[in-house]
């Protein structure tokens, strides 16, 4: 065919000021994985930041940064990466794992409550444009 | 060679016997009514690539005094780029064609110069070929109002119209049933423009197909309107031919909106016959009309030609000559005694404004 299509969205991740940290990230999986930017992280016993899922209970459960680059990590191992460990953050922009969402419930609060007591804050953003017809 | 300098009694006896007295062909300047609806671009790239943002039309919302504003961006759009398809069409002469007659030539006179003959000839065989290649682009404009999808080789171009532009009359919708109401139908994919295709417009262009127009014509709800005895809201008169090809019929109302009315009965032929009639395709489907608003925004763009510049020696290949996308450059091989003369395009409609667009079968 002699078309190609590509949708661009230049919404950001961070909206206003933030504060950065370079740290470890941990794979815990037996396969290579690449990370997003927005991807939320938990930390663990070892002061390593891993994804944050909603369903561990070893303390890696709570947020406490935002992933601010795409980061490969091989399997099994670690790899230095640069977060946020503070500001204020575009809702859209954010990626959790699984099916966890803003609000799902971390012994009875929502993420978002966990991420704001983090000083980690949320923030919605009305997008006015639109892609094409695909 | 034919050209004769000095005539025997025996030559000059078809002259004066068999004069060709005129010639005359049925050539016609190409309609450019589908291409009047758009705005012609060049670009020197081979591929056209265009970004495409679409938009809402929100309202504001209300916050607290003394709270934070709410926050806006406008961030996505869409690029597409297109590999327009190429022609590439020529004239060829050789020098056995001194040895023929050319068409028209030495009407009413008897000292031909055979070779002035063959150049306009070979003239009047590029402004042909030219004419064939606009047909082709006014297909296109066809084509991306009729589908959606340009023609290609390598499958088509598709601007991804949305499935309710598109729309298939049946059973009791059908123009020609008589509960049939045109009108409202009309003012639908009005609405449908209005509202996905965030058009500002209130005056919409109908092209209809000539039985669509037909049973248009014919309608019940149509005719009860039109005779409306003190409220006007349909003006449809006589017939105005336009230099395009196009006829305008006149106006219709329905709702907010306001309809010009236009038949294009323009064809184009298939290159084939049946017994010995040409079979032809018309521009505007016989079955179909196509709504587009006023604001609606189509492009013709004629994309890059590659070209090998000669050194401007007579007879050892000229530069090309470029006028607004085409390309015109003379092979010329004295060895082989041949004159060729290549008339080249890469042209291709880009309807921007996709959702501006409305087919309907009517019949």
């Amino acid at each position: 065919m002699g078309q190609q299509i590509t949708n661009y969205n230049r919404a950001p991740l961070v909206l206003g000021d933030v504060r950065s940290r370079t740290v470890t990230l941990r794979n815990i999986t037996a396969g290579e994985v690449t990370l997003s930017r927005g991807q939320v992280l938990g930390r663990n016993s070892d002061g390593e930041y891993v994804i944050e899922q909603s369903t561990p209970v070893d303390g890696t459960q709570y947020p406490k940064a935002v992933l601010s680059q795409d980061t490969t990590i091989a399997a099994s191992s670690t790899a230095t990466a640069q977060v946020f460990i503070s500001g204020d953050f575009n809702k859209d922009a954010l990626v959790f794992d699984g099916s966890d969402t803003l609000d799902t419930a971390i012994d009875g609060q929502p993420i978002e409550d966990w991420m704001k007591a983090q000083s980690l804050f949320v923030q919605e953003v009305n997008e006015l444009t639109d892609y094409d017809n695909q | 060679m034919a050209i004769i300098t000095s005539l025997s009694q025996k030559d000059a006896l078809p002259y004066f016997k068999r004069m060709v007295a005129e010639a005359w062909s049925d050539v016609q300047p190409v309609p450019n009514f589908l291409r009047s609806l758009t705005t012609p671009r060049t670009t020197t790239a081979r591929d056209v690539s265009i970004e495409v943002q679409r938009s809402f039309r929100k309202i504001a919302s209300e916050v607290i005094r003394g709270g934070s504003p709410n926050l806006h961006r406008r961030d996505k759009s869409t690029e597409k780029m297109y590999t327009p398809p190429y022609y590439s069409d020529a004239a060829i002469l050789n020098d056995t064609d001194l040895y023929q007659r050319v068409f028209g030539d030495g009407v009413g006179v008897v000292n031909r110069n055979d070779m002035r003959e063959l150049a306009s000839k070979i003239l009047a065989d590029i402004v042909e070929i030219k004419r064939m290649q606009e047909r082709t682009i006014e297909k296109q404009v066809s084509d991306a109002l009729n589908t959606g999808v340009v023609v290609t080789l390598d499958g088509g171009i598709d601007y991804h119209r949305k499935a309710e532009s598109l729309v298939t009359n049946t059973g009791t919708d059908l123009w020609t049933d008589a509960g049939s109401d045109p009108l409202a139908q009309m003012a639908t994919d009005a609405g449908f423009i209005a509202t996905q295709g965030n058009s500002g417009s209130a005056r919409f262009n109908v092209i209809m197909g000539s039985s669509v127009h037909d049973a248009f014509m014919a309608n019940d709800a149509v005719l009860n309107k039109g005779d409306f005895r003190y409220i006007k809201l349909v003006d449809l008169g006589m017939p105005q031919i336009q230099a395009n090809g196009a006829v305008l019929h006149g106006v219709v109302s329905s709702g907010s909106y306001q309809f010009f009315i236009w038949t294009y009965p323009q064809f184009y032929d298939l290159g084939s016959k049946t017994g010995n009639l040409k079979d032809t395709s018309a521009f505007i489907p016989e079955d179909k009309y196509i709504m587009l608003s006023e604001d609606v925004e189509i492009r013709n763009w004629k994309a890059a030609v590659p070209s090998v510049f000669g050194d401007n020696r007579p007879m050892l290949g000229n530069r090309p000559v470029f006028n607004d996308g085409w390309s015109v450059h003379e092979s010329v091989s004295t060895e082989r005694q041949t004159h060729k003369a290549i008339v080249r395009v890469a042209p291709l409609v880009v309807p921007y404004s996709i959702d501006r667009i409305v087919t309907r079968k009517a019949v």
